[in-house]
């Protein structure tokens, strides 16, 4: 996502705004967010304030680089949508698909915990390149046929189209072809 | 795809207020027929998440990439013809009131009662699907089927999944499976709900230790009204928890399995009930429907209880016998934005509950 002011730069704040319902948003990089004065000023203060504190309190330095280490990780962002982890740990949502190979280490640690399973084991999408199962093949076909004696050909070209698609797919995968 | 400015869905999405009322004027097709179990399971239903790969999740994308989410996702479907004579409704063109009818129906979740900024929902004639647009995730499928049915309602599913994704660039990635906004719906998707009257097991206090034991094994047990173990109208919604891992035929396999435990389960309460107290239990079923009969106003949360005892006492034939659709009907027909909407009563709770009573009186007369 590029910045809506100056269209150049990734944006890197995002600003949400309800009022009575209506969402309006504000997708900015940090120059442009600084200058319209949304860019949080006390942002990088609370670890600077830490590590004082840290060194006022003589906190033993293995919690120091804990909490270190716990907070490089949250400022870790999704290069697409921009996300942390803290703000997924928050809301509980990711924020699109790349997310999961940003955070792909800690996800599995989390979907072990929530399905006892990280490893998929249902359908694919036939745009995945793998699977229309034969089954579907075989009801496209029939399908053509039925629209072809309808004499409904518009219908038919577009299941034409399908059919070609998923063979494409199907033709990737040796032991599921015709 | 190439895009183009008069297909009849833009047009349908920009009268949505006025195609909405019509659809309220009859009962939803799905629910005309009893179905398998249908004196215990009052239907199946199964969703699949689904998202775009080249959008951010709803939850993080603007309102222009909502907005073009919804607008290839309406394309494919008017293009494909999976779901007969669709209505297409923007839900931000609809007011809260109108939302909160689509909730009652449930072709949309109680997430959308807040429209969000390029929020659609699509359905088929007689409501047998529905496709929810820019939800918790860009696509939420939903088919339903009356009674117990999880075959039927999942064919129809695949249909529309398969055709969608040929369609549609789906966000997908081994080892994870299909990706969604939240991780609890990660790997197929896939929810499969299934709604039970569970009375007897409600009366005799086991439905807390079945819903601990149910979780063990990832199917969640839990009212389909109100939280916690006081489910109104002894309503539960059955449905698995996990979505990854297992595959889809799996999922569907327990979800069958547990249905007809269930089944067994509530049989056995009810034998017990009728052996025990079958004296007290006709009692409580009489009143119920004596109050049905001749109260002149009924909440809805007085009625969802009523209609339950009579609802057990017809499967039991301590009174007459009303078909489980005739009741679905009624159940649906007297939830408050329903009832509000088709007997033009107002915003007045008052005049709401009389409308209720004197409905169910008439529905009562129909059938004796």
């Amino acid at each position: 996502m590029t910045c809506q002011a100056c269209k150049q730069n990734d944006a890197t704040v995002h600003w949400t705004k309800v009022v009575n319902d209506k969402k309006t948003e504000l997708h900015l990089c940090s120059a442009c967010a600084q200058e319209s004065g949304l860019q949080a000023p006390m942002q990088e203060i609370p670890e600077i304030l830490g590590n004082l504190i840290a060194n006022i309190l003589g906190e033993l330095p293995t919690k120091a680089a804990k909490n270190k280490k716990r907070a490089r990780r949250q400022e870790r962002k999704c290069r697409s949508c921009g996300s942390t982890y803290s703000m997924l740990e928050k809301k509980g949502l990711l924020g699109c698909a790349q997310c999961y190979e940003t955070f792909g280490t800690e996800l599995k640690i989390l979907l072990r915990r929530v399905h006892g399973n990280h490893q998929h084991k249902g359908k694919q999408p036939a745009s995945f390149g793998a699977v229309s199962s034969k089954a579907t093949m075989e009801r496209l076909r029939q399908e053509l046929q039925e629209a072809i004696v309808q004499e409904k050909y518009e219908r038919a070209a577009e299941l034409r189209n399908l059919i070609r698609a998923s063979e494409t797919g199907l033709k990737s995968q040796p032991d599921q072809g015709q | 795809m190439p895009k183009k400015t008069n297909e009849p869905w833009r047009e349908g999405l920009k009268s949505s207020a006025h195609r909405i009322l019509p659809v309220f004027k009859s009962v939803p097709k799905w629910t005309a027929a009893a179905g398998p179990q249908a004196e215990l399971v009052l239907s199946t239903r199964i969703r699949l998440a689904r998202n775009l790969a080249s959008y951010p999740f709803p939850v993080r994308a603007t309102s222009e990439e909502m907005a073009r989410v919804g607008d290839e996702a309406c394309e494919a479907i008017a293009a494909l013809h999976v779901l007969p004579a669709p209505v297409f409704l923007d839900l931000a063109r609809l007011n809260r009131f109108d939302r909160a009818l689509l909730v009652e129906r449930r072709m949309i979740s109680p997430y959308l009662k807040k429209a969000y900024e390029g929020s659609r929902v699509v359905f088929g004639a007689g409501e047998f699907a529905s496709i929810m647009i820019n939800e918790e995730d860009h696509l939420r499928l939903q088919s339903f089927q009356a009674g117990l049915n999880i075959p039927a309602a999942w064919r129809a599913m695949q249909k529309l999944d398969d055709e969608l994704s040929l369609h549609l660039e789906y966000a997908f990635r081994p080892p994870f499976g299909f990706l969604t906004s939240c991780p609890t719906n990660t790997g197929t998707g896939m929810r499969v709900s299934l709604l039970m009257h569970l009375p007897a097991l409600a009366l005799l206090k086991q439905m807390d230790t079945i819903a601990k034991e149910f979780s063990k094994r990832g199917i969640t047990v839990r009212g389909f009204y109100g939280e916690g173990s006081e489910a109104l109208g002894n309503l539960y919604q059955i449905s698995n928890q996990v979505t990854l891992g297992r595959s889809e035929e799996h999922i569907m396999a327990l979800a069958e399995e547990v249905a007809k435990f269930m089944i067994e389960f509530e049989q056995k309460a009810r034998e017990q009930l009728l052996t025990k107290q079958k004296s007290t239990l006709e009692d409580q079923i009489w009143r119920a429907y004596g109050i049905m009969r001749y109260a002149r106003q009924l909440t809805s949360v007085e009625l969802l209880k009523l209609l339950s005892i009579l609802r057990l006492g017809s499967d039991l034939k301590l009174l007459q016998s009303w078909p489980p659709e005739w009741l679905n009907r009624l159940m649906l027909l007297t939830q408050p934005h329903h009832l509000q909407k088709l007997h033009k009563t107002g915003p007045s709770s008052e005049k709401r509950d009389e409308a209720r009573a004197r409905f169910v009186q008439e529905m009562l007369k129909l059938e004796n």
